[in-house]
């Protein structure tokens, strides 16, 4: 039990595959123009990532390892073009509209696969479904906190509801691509800070994730404070 | 026999052939379920602009008349109640599809932009009917109103019809339509493709009443 607690969890946080593994970032980029297409887009991808997780660990003492990619693949195609099905039929137009040509590429989502590779093929279906859940419900939550900053900062609203009136002219660069790019930044940057002060707290070095840490970056002076201690 | 080790060709493609199978299966089912109701939201679609500008119609028929495309709306007694023309012109950002509801004299009455690709929070401003819902509206518990959000702009032209040879023009080039500062181009566009509606209908009424008799009833 704890352990499924744990497989679940990491996707929140700590293995977060927006902010940490950086995975999918051309949905990210792509559907985060405001908070409700973020989180559609994000509840599409968590529904395909359980299920494929789900069966993936299922079947994987049935597939051989030379085509197990293929047939991850087909599965992973299958439950896509299932809920692209269920969208058109269920979903309001609007909504289809702007996610677009974004639900079909869930299927080449690296998210997706990623964890069929690294998790689903080599555990139970149990913890498989948590684990895609998790990681689901990480990159929903990370999709709709970047969507609801873009739509918040270009013109003072949340999901549709205008909170600030007098808003009345939209700023443009939020809700462009630059400012998409900007905005993912800075929210990876904070949560870096956190963990940062989460490891100093308790005594810990704190090892960023690869990539995204002040090995690769010379602008400010945390990399000195630490190499100070 | 470790089937995970396997490098037979044979096994390997009957194990491709199977999932291929199920997951095929699997769609299927889905595809059977979800048929009735993605045909429903197509036609929907493909009818909502058209509700939204015309009376309450039984069938229609289409025609291309002078690149517009016209649409008549017929009631029980297959009497033409209305008319609808497409066009699009040239915008700040690519064509501004526009759809003119009319009635069967020419007057307008409603316009409805389909499709456009104008600066956002601009020249969009011109084109989008939104209803803006705010924390106001929303504890307040406010149905939402039927029909289209109102748009400055477009609502300009309701009940407006060709009366004289002058071509119409926005404000700011010496005609009566109004537009948005910052965005001339758009409204400029808007203009233009709403005037050339409804001046060609004008001006070829009967010839585009007789072209949509001859159509077939859809």
């Amino acid at each position: 039990m704890r352990q499924l607690l744990k497989d679940f969890a990491k996707g929140i946080w700590k293995e977060n595959p927006t902010f940490v593994l950086t995975l999918g970032m051309c949905p990210t980029l792509a559907v985060t123009s405001n908070a409700l297409n973020g989180a559609s887009m994000g509840i599409a991808t968590l529904f395909v990532l359980a299920c494929s997780n789900t069966v993936i660990s299922a079947i994987r003492k049935l597939v051989p390892n030379k085509i197990r990619i293929p047939v991850y693949i087909v599965v992973i195609a299958a439950f896509v073009t299932i809920i692209e099905m269920l969208m058109k039929a269920y979903a309001p137009p609007a909504l289809c509209e702007s996610l677009g040509i974004f639900i079909p590429l869930i299927v080449v989502n690296c998210i997706v696969l990623g964890r069929a590779e690294a998790f689903a093929s080599q555990n139970g279906p149990v913890r498989s479904f948590f684990d895609g859940a998790g990681m689901g419900l990480g990159f929903t939550l990370s999709l709709t906190v970047i969507g609801a900053l873009r739509e918040f900062l270009s013109s003072g609203s949340l999901f549709d509801v205008k909170i600030i009136t007098a808003w009345t002219t939209d700023f443009l660069l939020p809700s462009s691509a630059p400012g998409a790019f900007i905005i993912l930044g800075l929210l990876m940057a904070l949560m870096n800070y956190f963990n940062m002060k989460k490891a100093e707290k308790s005594g810990k070095a704190y090892i960023p994730p690869a990539g995204l840490d002040c090995r690769h970056c010379s602008i400010c002076s945390i990399k000195e404070k630490k190499q100070e201690k | 026999m470790n089937i995970n080790k396997s490098e037979n060709i044979f096994v390997l493609g009957v194990i491709l052939a199977i999932t291929g199978l199920l997951a095929a299966l699997l769609m299927a089912y889905f595809a059977k379920i979800t048929a009735g109701p993605i045909a429903e939201a197509v036609y929907a679609s493909a009818n909502r602009s058209l509700v939204a500008v015309m009376p309450p119609f039984k069938s229609k028929r289409s025609i291309d008349f002078n690149n517009i495309k016209f649409t008549g709306v017929f009631n029980e007694e297959n009497k033409l109640t209305g008319i609808a023309g497409e066009f699009s012109a040239k915008g700040y950002g690519g064509d501004v599809k526009t759809l003119v509801g009319m009635n069967v004299d020419g007057s307008i009455r409603t316009v409805l932009i389909l499709e456009n690709n104008e600066t956002p929070g601009l020249g969009s401003n011109v084109c989008v009917r939104k209803e803006q819902k705010t924390l106001k509206t929303l504890f307040a518990g406010e149905k939402k109103s039927d029909g289209l959000a109102p748009n400055r702009i477009l609502d300009y032209y309701s009940g407006k019809s060709v009366t004289s040879s002058a071509e119409w023009k926005v404000a700011k080039d010496g005609g009566d339509c109004p537009y948005i500062t910052g965005a001339t181009v758009s409204s400029r566009a808007v203009c233009k493709a709403v005037y050339h509606i409804v001046s060609v209908y004008s001006a070829n009424r009967d010839a585009v009443k007789a072209e949509l008799f001859k159509k077939e009833v859809r």
